[in-house]
């Protein structure tokens, strides 16, 4: 329990950090170029999470490690475009929603609820035909 | 120069954030979204309580400055985008947020593609929208907040920053109530037969060996290594072990 806490207060902290210098997270304005804050973020969030994950992957050095397929990488690509379209006609992806959810956005609430059925119901659909 | 410092500075938090909460792996994230891996979307709903009751106590101190906040307006594009943006987390595992991550702390060639893809997609954006401009008139759209946070926008319901805060506080609730996924049982197997031992030719040397030398009257003492609390961290150990969000570990088998 105390590590679910722990690990939740990091989220915590940082979005609170960047709600105190720009009141939004705005990724999009990193995908697009037009903010050398969000573009700042977006790229040192690469070292960020390498960082983090430095002491596992000492720890499982020997082991063999699952590498990207082309499947998946194609995957990601349309995946990413999607989520940029997505986003774009929403106003805001995933980071303007966690900043409306932050300041209690009616609109943040929808999208969120609207995207979280949406992605269960393509999870499910894919998953029962490949069944 | 600050402008990058800073954001540099909060991109590296935020992206140690996301490894932390697992977010970096594709199948969490579809997981977490399918509620198959619970323990994920529980950690992610303590994160976001934590913050939502973080950001509630920054504004009413005045720390966060109620003006930048923006309220993006709800209107028929939010609900379309939100069924594309949701689709595709669902079937990628993928978010705009955690595919820069991905690159540092998952698999690096999937995360390179997401990010082009997010990049590419918003450079063709100026072009698509305005042929899916149709969309957001569906809703008129309306900037409503649920609480009283900013000066200029309405609002829902009074309570104000101490509304919003309980609110991150019924979030981690929710999160507490939310149970985790149970551990996978190792698969027994049956115990394999001991070979027969090899008698020893020369028994008298073996017992010279172990002999244990004890006084009249007293009693061998035996020490049990295997002692409860041990076992108890070993199994914590091993669940933060199975939980640690890495590529290494195949999510498809955990997700049945």
């Amino acid at each position: 329990m105390g590590r679910q806490i722990g690990r939740g207060m990091l989220l915590a902290l940082a979005a609170a950090v960047i709600m105190v210098m720009k009141g939004r997270i705005d990724l999009m304005a990193a995908y697009g170029n037009t903010s050398a804050f969000f573009t700042a973020m977006a790229v040192m969030m690469i070292p960020g999470a390498f960082l983090m994950s430095l002491p596992r992957r000492i720890r499982h050095r020997r082991e063999p490690r699952k590498k990207s397929t082309w499947k998946g990488c194609a995957a990601c690509f349309a995946g990413g475009l999607a989520l940029a379209l997505g986003a774009g006609l929403a106003e805001g992806g995933d980071g303007l929603m966690l900043t409306g959810v932050l300041q209690g956005s009616v609109s943040a609430y929808v999208f969120l609820l609207v995207s979280w059925i949406s992605g269960l119901a393509a999870y499910w659909l894919v998953r029962r035909k490949k069944a | 120069m600050t402008e990058l410092i800073a954001g540099g500075a909060a991109g590296l938090l935020l992206g140690m954030a996301v490894q932390r909460l697992g977010l970096t792996n594709r199948d969490n994230v579809r997981g977490s979204i399918a509620l198959l891996r619970r323990s994920i979307t529980r950690r992610v709903l303590y994160g976001i309580g934590w913050a939502v009751a973080l950001t509630a106590l920054l504004g009413w101190l005045a720390v966060i400055d109620v003006d930048l906040l923006q309220v993006i307006p709800l209107h028929g594009g939010t609900v379309a985008g939100a069924i594309i943006f949701g689709a595709a987390a669902g079937l990628t595992g993928l978010q705009t947020g955690t595919a820069p991550a991905m690159i540092g702390g998952g698999r690096f060639l999937e995360g390179v593609c997401g990010t082009a893809g997010c990049l590419i997609g918003t450079m063709a954006l100026p072009r698509v929208l305005p042929i899916l401009e149709g969309v957001r008139t569906l809703l008129p759209g309306s900037g409503y907040t649920l609480f009283r946070v900013t000066l200029d926008e309405p609002y829902l319901l009074p309570g104000g920053f101490l509304a919003l805060g309980l609110t991150g506080a019924g979030m981690m609730v929710v999160a507490m109530l939310i149970r985790p996924e149970p551990l996978e049982e190792p698969v027994q197997t049956a115990p394999e037969e001991e070979a027969p031992q090899e008698v020893s030719a020369e028994p008298e040397t073996v017992q010279e060996e172990t002999v244990v030398a004890l006084l009249p009257g007293e009693e061998p003492l035996v020490v049990d290594s295997a002692d409860g609390a041990g076992e108890e961290s070993r199994k914590e150990e091993e669940e933060e072990e199975r939980s640690e969000t890495e590529q290494e570990t195949d999510g498809e088998n955990h997700m049945g």
